[in-house]
């Protein structure tokens, strides 16, 4: 009897040894915590355990970051939109909700995840971000503040998470991959002539109104990036909005000039809607008074969560500039397909 | 005087709503761009104007008239509300199937079920239909924040927008479903005008032979579809259904036959004047923050000179 006791111990003993190694070898987390300071988007000072173990994540982009890094495991909260994102995994996707809209609902259930970092974007506009880093300050839980203003933050992004959660390589991978992208896209829009530098317009539209891409959003600096000149530059009393809803007549008023219109698909309208609306856009005189519809440069681009939208401040957007300089400049520019393939199977192969 | 004033007002606002907006549009010396603007945008726009300014205020007025009550509009009855959670319903689960279908499904659907809890041993009394609107509001609005919860950001905020209502939006295909509708229930209103003068007598109107629950139900039907018919493509426009009425009856008295009249000139011209200085201001501000603007202060003043009842 007591061999067989013995036996099973031993089994039992081997098994978790094996987990232990299968653990560590899948996951870098195991090093010895070290305590670092960084600065993160909005300038703060932040010093914290790395690498970080129990992250709550309150930003999409930042998450699809994660993902990328291969450290979902060290996230334990996410926000409810998370749900909708085509980019992470279903094993991040099932991760405890803890809030929405960059706002905690509940801050006894973060609690009781212990987290040791919670990332969340610095949108004033959106929510009392003081109040915010107030709160988790007393709780003790250090904050990392993100932007997604520019284009050039998401390589920085991804190296300062990729610090953080001890994924130095994963990032130093990325950031090469994203600048090489940039660096190709520039060397193609160098060649193009001045005199065929085309203006360019972005429409979200939205529930019957239109929004447009104004030039501080990060897909008119990706406009700008393949060569191309972006028209919505639009201050409302020293406020610069990502979005500025505009009614018909202003839009074509104001952006008659206007080479390639580019209508942008969004959580609440389909790519279908868009597409139908484009084709009403092309058979209406009023909208032809824009040159790009008078000449046929309309373009639907998605720019929701779906995985065949790469148009969002996030790692995705490295193929979203090719996306964008096809639409522009088709002859200048390859298809972003083969793209988008190496991107995903490279990054996110959970999707190929 | 005053009829001179209703027939020329309505129609400069309407001249107005052709030929002001941002795109140069010279009357006198139209470019085919200018006639493309004037015929694709601001015509229906306009026209969209004039059917939200016919079926608001009428809508009220004629609450006003059967209710007995001076400050109410159709809103009372959860058609705001009902149309709001028809419109968080199509961008939160049917984006495809559009906005306007299931908030006009919606808001005939918070009239109807208003309607049927207030109906008590087949009659409907005045205060039990507008607690009824009061209970389906409430229904509708917390169900509205439910959904508002799990819609993203873009769709939250886009829904908070277009709740604010707006004529910017407005086509041709919007105003073939809405403006013959409208017209057709304005011309039965008129058509129904002694009813109207007999029903706002109360229940006394029963002494002159009206079935007051049967033709109280047809006046809240026929005021709900109005404003369903514009509020389900336009989004929710405020304080029109209480302000006009108030002003036509100001000019022209209780009396039907001259009140209906009034209130579509007035409602003509208040909602176009409102969607004018809409297209003057920059970007694209809800007209609904306008009609609310001008709107709150008038009614603040009626409130405080009649005391919430008929002077």
């Amino acid at each position: 009897m007591k061999w067989k006791a013995f036996l099973v111990v031993g089994i039992l003993l081997v098994s978790v040894l094996g987990a232990g190694c299968i653990e560590s070898s899948n996951n870098s987390t195991t090093a010895t915590p070290k305590e670092i300071t960084v600065k993160d988007f909005a300038g703060r000072t932040v010093t914290l355990k790395v690498p970080v173990q129990r992250a709550a994540i309150l930003s999409t982009s930042a998450l699809e970051v994660v993902q990328l890094l291969n450290a979902s495991d060290q996230v334990v909260g996410i926000p409810a939109e998370a749900k909708a994102d085509a980019f992470l995994s279903p094993d991040l996707k099932n991760k405890t909700v803890v809030g929405r809209r960059l706002k905690i609902d509940d801050w006894e259930k973060v609690l009781a995840l212990k987290p040791d970092l919670i990332v969340n974007l610095y949108l004033k506009k959106f929510y009392d971000v003081d109040a915010f880093l107030n709160r988790s300050a007393g709780y003790g839980i250090p904050v990392i503040m993100l932007r997604e203003d520019r284009l050039e933050d998401i390589p920085k992004a991804v190296e300062l998470l990729g610090k953080l959660f001890g994924k130095e390589k994963d990032a130093k991978a990325f950031e090469d991959y994203f600048n090489e992208q940039v660096s190709e896209v520039k060397e193609i829009a160098s060649k193009i002539p001045a005199e065929r530098r085309k203006k360019v317009i972005m429409i979200q539209p939205i529930m019957g109104r239109y929004y447009l891409v104004n030039g501080n959003d990060v897909l008119a600096q990706a406009v700008r990036l393949i060569g191309g000149e972006y028209l919505v530059n639009i201050t409302v009393k020293g406020y610069i909005p990502v979005r500025v809803p505009m009614d018909r007549e202003k839009i074509i008023a104001s952006y008659g000039d206007a080479d390639v219109a580019i209508l942008l698909t969004s959580s609440v309208t389909p790519y279908e809607k868009v597409e139908e609306l484009k084709n009403e856009m092309l058979k209406d005189d009023a909208w032809k008074q824009i040159k790009a519809v008078r000449e046929g440069n309309v373009v639907v681009l998605r720019a929701d969560m779906s995985k065949d939208s790469f148009l969002r401040w996030s790692p995705r957007l490295a193929v979203g500039i090719w996306v964008i300089g096809k639409a522009v400049y088709p002859s200048y520019y390859p298809d972003w397909e083969g793209k988008a393939k190496e991107f995903i199977k490279r990054f996110y192969p959970f999707l190929s | 005087m005053k009829k001179l004033a209703l027939i020329v007002l309505p129609s400069l606002a309407v001249f107005l709503g052709i030929f002001v907006g941002s795109y140069p549009t010279n009357p006198l010396n139209l470019t085919p761009g200018a006639v493309n603007i004037i015929w694709e945008i601001r015509l229906p726009r306009t026209l969209m104007g004039v059917s939200a300014g016919i079926a608001l205020s009428l809508g009220g007025m004629t609450l006003q008239a059967i209710f007995r009550n001076p400050l109410v509009d159709t809103y009372i009855l959860g058609v705001s509300s009902g149309v709001a959670l028809g419109a968080a319903i199509a961008v939160a689960f049917l984006p495809f199937a559009g906005i306007a279908p299931l908030a006009l499904l919606f808001g005939l659907l918070a009239v109807f079920f208003a309607y049927w809890m207030a109906r008590i041993n087949g009659r409907i009394s005045t205060v039990s239909l507008i607690l009824a609107g009061i209970i389906v509001t409430a229904l509708f609005s917390a169900l509205l924040s439910l959904l508002e919860l799990l819609l993203p950001s873009e769709s939250l905020y886009a829904l908070v927008v277009w709740l604010m209502g707006s004529l910017s939006n407005a086509d041709w295909e919007t105003v073939i479903y809405s403006l013959p509708g409208v017209l057709i229930l304005a011309f039965l209103l008129f058509l129904l005008r002694w009813n109207l003068n007999a029903m706002s007598l109360g229940d006394e109107a029963e002494l002159l032979g009206l079935n007051v629950h049967l033709w109280r139900g047809i006046f809240v039907f026929i005021s709900a579809l109005m404003t369903t018919l514009v509020v389900s493509f336009t989004g929710i426009i405020g304080w029109v259904g209480l302000m006009v009425p108030h002003m036509a009856r100001m000019l022209v008295g209780p009396e039907h036959s001259r009140l209906i009249p009034a209130t579509v000139s007035i409602g003509i011209t208040v909602m176009v004047l409102a969607d004018i200085v809409v297209r003057l201001l920059p970007g694209d501000v809800p007209v609904g923050i306008i009609t609310t603007l001008v709107g709150v202060p008038f009614f603040g003043y009626l409130l405080r000179k009649t005391g919430g009842g008929w002077s």
